[in-house]
């Protein structure tokens, strides 16, 4: 038990080297965080984040023009059910 | 008759010693700290009953602890393995360093970096935090330990299980068990470690100190940075490469938003069967007649001395930046930086409503929470790049 073996063994500098080695790695992420709402307009303006694609259920890879296709389906019977639906509205009005 | 008495000659009752009975005391310590206290439940249960088990006597030419290592023997042509237990295919994970990984990727995949990605400035408490790492290092060295064994005793104070568990295993496997188990048992006990110093360290203004809501981050910054996050990390440290790959692959799996499906298996069944294998081996690892000596003593006493120095750096430093900053910062989430992810993030929300009920911490907090994840591993990647053999 002394403080010679800390000095035999290097400590101290090891000690200061690890914990600087620590703080810059975390200092550069902090800087990257910081910066990455500056550089994330640009990078969307050359690479826009589709939309509904997050969180959206994954179209399936065997037949993606499938699910497009019944997606257009889909939105033309419900915008023929409500042109109809204002059409008999107008009519009984 | 003989045949019984041979046989009750091989019973634990008759071979126990003190020192196993000390240690099933202890593991019913830890599964009664769980149950009625709550303290880590998940870790303290598994590891209790570890060691339990790891402390009944059995003869000594049966193969039943942990220890009852492989030994591969080529008959005929056909490599056969003799001497390996059970246990000992279990304690494989831990003693290779297999399962501090894995938790990572789990933990990754649970992990929400928004807090941080917010408040960047907060990310330097985890590093502060880590000086209890490293003055610990120092207190090691000058116990007599050789830096290797320092180093795995100092890494203790990033109140990280897994880290400490990699890094043991590669710079001083004799002291894995003794290491594991402070650095679990501390874990369990930080709503008792913490919450003196903070008192003691923070005037009650401090403590009342509202901060502002963080702002919302968007899905893009959450996607890009593990894996940015991970290159500057890697890249200065690539003794953390290990580690730190998982917890940002977990990380990317869950912000992807493309594979839900293995973010969800990362964050439940696979850390789920991981910390089950770990804690339960880790604890019958502390079989007396290797568990039971004065360095496992001096180990829990530097780990207690690295979770308070920890605990201190991390809370002055965020009063240290206070100086600076016109937004103060709470300085109780100065405590988080100690990566104890959540429960040091819970007890600054515990600490910060006994002054102010309607004051909420938590999310806070967890900022620097999640840095001290990272700043350990760091460490860890640092230490084991000096100082392997």
């Amino acid at each position: 038990m002394s403080f010679q073996n800390v000095i035999d063994a290097g400590g101290i500098g090891l000690s200061v080297t690890g914990l600087t080695i620590v703080f810059i790695s975390l200092v550069l992420v902090s800087l990257f965080i910081s910066g990455l709402p500056r550089v994330l307009p640009i990078v969307n303006s050359i690479l826009p984040e589709l939309e509904g694609h997050h969180g959206a259920p994954m179209p399936s890879a065997a037949s993606p023009h499938a699910t497009a296709g019944m997606d257009d389906e889909v939105i033309a019977a419900i915008g023929f059910a409500m042109h109809s639906r204002g059409s008999t509205s107008q009519n009984s009005t | 008759m003989e045949i019984l008495f041979n046989f009750l000659k091989s019973t634990g009752f008759a071979q126990m010693e003190l020192g196993n009975a000390i240690m099933i005391v202890i593991g019913c310590i830890f599964i009664g700290l769980a149950i009625r206290k709550d303290y880590e439940p998940l870790l303290l249960v598994p590891i209790g009953f570890g060691i339990i088990v790891g402390n009944i006597p059995y003869v000594a030419t049966m193969s039943l602890g942990v220890y009852d290592s492989w030994l591969p023997i080529e008959e005929g042509g056909r490599g056969t393995l003799q001497g390996a237990s059970v246990m000992s295919f279990i304690y494989f994970g831990v003693k290779y360093g297999l399962f501090p990984p894995l938790i990572f990727l789990g933990i990754g995949a649970m992990t929400d970096f928004s807090t941080m990605l917010s408040n960047p400035k907060l990310v330097l408490l985890g590093a502060a935090a880590q000086i209890g790492v490293f003055l610990t290092l120092i207190g090691a060295l000058f116990l007599g330990f050789t830096p290797q064994e320092a180093a795995s005793i100092g890494i203790i104070g990033g109140a990280d299980g897994p880290t400490a568990i990699f890094l043991s295993s590669q710079l001083a496997p004799e002291l894995l068990g003794a290491i594991a188990i402070s650095a679990y048992s501390y874990m369990a006990l930080v709503p008792v470690i913490q919450p003196p110093i903070m008192k003691l360290l923070t005037s009650r203004e401090e403590r009342l100190i509202r901060m502002k809501p963080p702002r919302e981050v968007s899905r893009r910054e959450r996607m890009i940075f593990p894996v940015a996050a991970f290159l500057i990390c890697a890249l200065i440290a690539p003794g953390a490469l290990t580690l730190l790959g998982m917890l940002f692959f977990g990380n990317l799996l869950k912000e992807s938003g493309v594979t839900e499906r293995l973010a969800n298996t990362a964050r439940t069944a696979l850390i789920d069967i991981v910390t089950i294998l770990l804690g339960f081996s880790v604890g019958a690892s502390t079989q007396a007649q290797t568990f039971l000596k004065s360095d496992s003593l001096m180990i829990f006493g530097l780990g207690a001395l690295s979770f308070a120095v920890a605990t201190a750096g991390g809370l002055l430093f965020a009063k240290f930046m206070n100086l600076f900053l016109t937004d103060k910062i709470n300085p109780l989430i100065g405590a988080a930086g100690v990566s104890a992810v959540p429960d040091s993030a819970r007890v600054v929300q515990m600490v910060g409503q006994q002054e102010d009920p309607h004051n909420m911490l938590l999310m806070h907090a967890m900022a620097p929470n999640v840095a001290g994840v990272i700043g350990s591993a760091i460490a860890a990647g640092v230490l084991w790049s000096v100082l392997v053999k």
